[in-house]
């Protein structure tokens, strides 16, 4: 207590209580604190005093964002934990030597989740067989292996974001416990199926890269006419967000619980509508276990 | 337990200024410390928790019951957290993080830790060494080669300003 009223008074009269004991939190909550900070601000911290100066270098989390190659390097070096909770790196930039570096260090440093944000870049192959990787984030115009090995025993949450179709059989052939997927994508060109006997949650939002421009003559409504395959029985929760006008084929959902669909699209000119209600309706009898169902038809009924 | 006998069972907890609380305790137990508490049996009577303030600890209780009351939708958890944190003070913030590290709540700790790494990413060195009660205890000599170490992290970083 005596102690307390010292601190208050160096401080001055007006510092509240609660100031004094932040200094004194143990270093696990500080570098809690600082796991939350891009990475280039963590280390900037050493300058505050003492204490601090390699507080960072137990930080589990690394987030670099639009990271020089000194501030990298010299994180690599200094850094001291063995595992890398998130491994975060955003950048606009396509450099891939240095995206290459980046997630080979964090896979080395035992990574659990890594988020990938970038304009386009062609990953490390080493990020498909990362044994301790447990979350994945891309979202880039990236190309997935279409073949070679795809291993992630321990990946349970997968979210793509802008990546290409062509390989999604490929990588959840090779996730083993995959729980969520969620998929964010153009769909213009591509036809895709999800196959996955573990998967509980499946999030879908497809929309056409033309839908932007929806409104001028010259956009060719045919290219999304494409089909959605779904075969995925352990799901528990679906959302599927169709803006381009799917043909939907989906295997049985007996566990479902919860759906979300939403197809909002304006099929007059430009889909065969006979066609498409017939696939809408055997899609959505595919969802009769569910106890929640939303349907957002509207433009549809219209 | 609550669910066993149905009728919910009520704690009453204690700040360390003596301020006496209700809560449920299916809410209360998202505290891992007052859990254990239960578990043990130590929960029959009062339960004192020695290092947090009446203030702090109405803001927490109000915390566990909005945040017990959203069944499992972590979108929605979010948005609460997000909400309840949006008109806090740092003092406040400082006084959650204790309690919330106090507590063993994860959840409640993971959002205050953003929400101060938040407010600290825009802040000047000086004010957070206010803020956080640190000593500079660096000789010159020190802090400019900690600041030559990390060249690349200090451009255009006012080190001494008080904003």
């Amino acid at each position: 207590m005596e102690e307390q009223q010292h601190k208050r008074i160096r401080h001055g009269e007006q510092t509240p209580n609660s100031v004094d004991r932040l200094s004194d939190l143990p270093d696990s909550v500080l570098c809690h604190i600082l796991s939350f900070l891009q990475t280039k601000i963590s280390v900037a911290t050493s300058i505050l005093a003492r204490r601090w100066r390699f507080l960072w270098c137990y930080v589990p989390n690394l987030h670099f964002h639009h990271a020089n190659e000194d501030c990298i390097n010299s994180v690599f070096l200094l850094h001291k934990l063995q595992t890398i909770n998130t491994f975060r790196f955003t950048d606009f930039r396509d450099e891939n030597d240095r995206v290459e570096k980046c997630i080979t260090f964090a896979i080395e440093r035992n990574v659990k989740n890594i988020d990938i944000f970038l304009c386009m870049a062609n990953l490390p192959r080493c990020i498909y067989t990362c044994k301790t990787l447990v979350d994945l984030t891309i979202n880039s115009i990236d190309l997935l292996p279409e073949s070679g090995p795809v291993f992630l025993p321990l990946l349970k949450k997968l979210h793509l974001f802008y990546v290409h179709q062509n390989g999604y059989d490929t990588l959840l052939s090779g996730c083993p416990v995959l729980e969520e997927l969620l998929i964010h994508s153009y769909t213009d060109y591509a036809s895709f199926k999800i196959s996955s006997p573990t998967i509980k949650r499946l999030l879908i939002d497809l929309h056409s890269a033309g839908g932007e421009s929806s409104n001028e003559s010259n956009f060719d409504y045919k290219r999304c006419y494409y089909k959605l395959e779904i075969n995925t029985p352990a799901l528990v929760y679906l959302y599927l967000a169709d803006n381009s006008g799917q043909h939907i084929k989906c295997g049985p959902l007996n566990s479902l619980i919860e759906a979300n669909i939403e197809a909002n699209i304006d099929i007059d000119g430009y889909i065969d509508d006979v066609v498409y209600a017939r696939y809408l309706v055997e899609f959505i009898d595919r969802l009769r276990n569910a106890k929640f169902l939303k349907l957002n038809l509207s433009h549809y009924t219209k | 337990m609550a669910a066993e006998t149905g009728t919910p069972t009520t704690l009453t907890l204690k700040s360390n200024d003596d301020e006496l609380f209700s809560v449920a305790e299916s809410a209360a137990i998202l505290s891992v410390t007052i859990r254990n508490m239960v578990e043990d049996g130590c929960a029959g009577g009062v339960i004192p928790l020695d290092n947090v303030d009446g203030k702090t600890l109405a803001s927490v209780i109000t915390y566990m019951n909005g945040i017990s009351a959203i069944p499992a939708d972590e979108e929605k958890k979010k948005s609460y957290r997000d909400k309840f944190l949006s008109d806090k003070d740092f003092e406040t913030l400082a006084d959650m993080v204790l309690a919330a590290n106090y507590l063993n709540m994860s959840c409640l700790m993971d959002a205050v830790s953003a929400k101060i790494a938040q407010v600290m990413e825009k802040k000047s060195v000086g004010w957070v060494r206010r803020k956080f009660g640190i000593e500079n205890d660096y000789t010159p000599e020190e802090e400019a080669a900690v600041k030559e170490e990390h060249k690349w992290t200090f451009e255009g970083v006012e080190t001494d300003d008080d904003n």
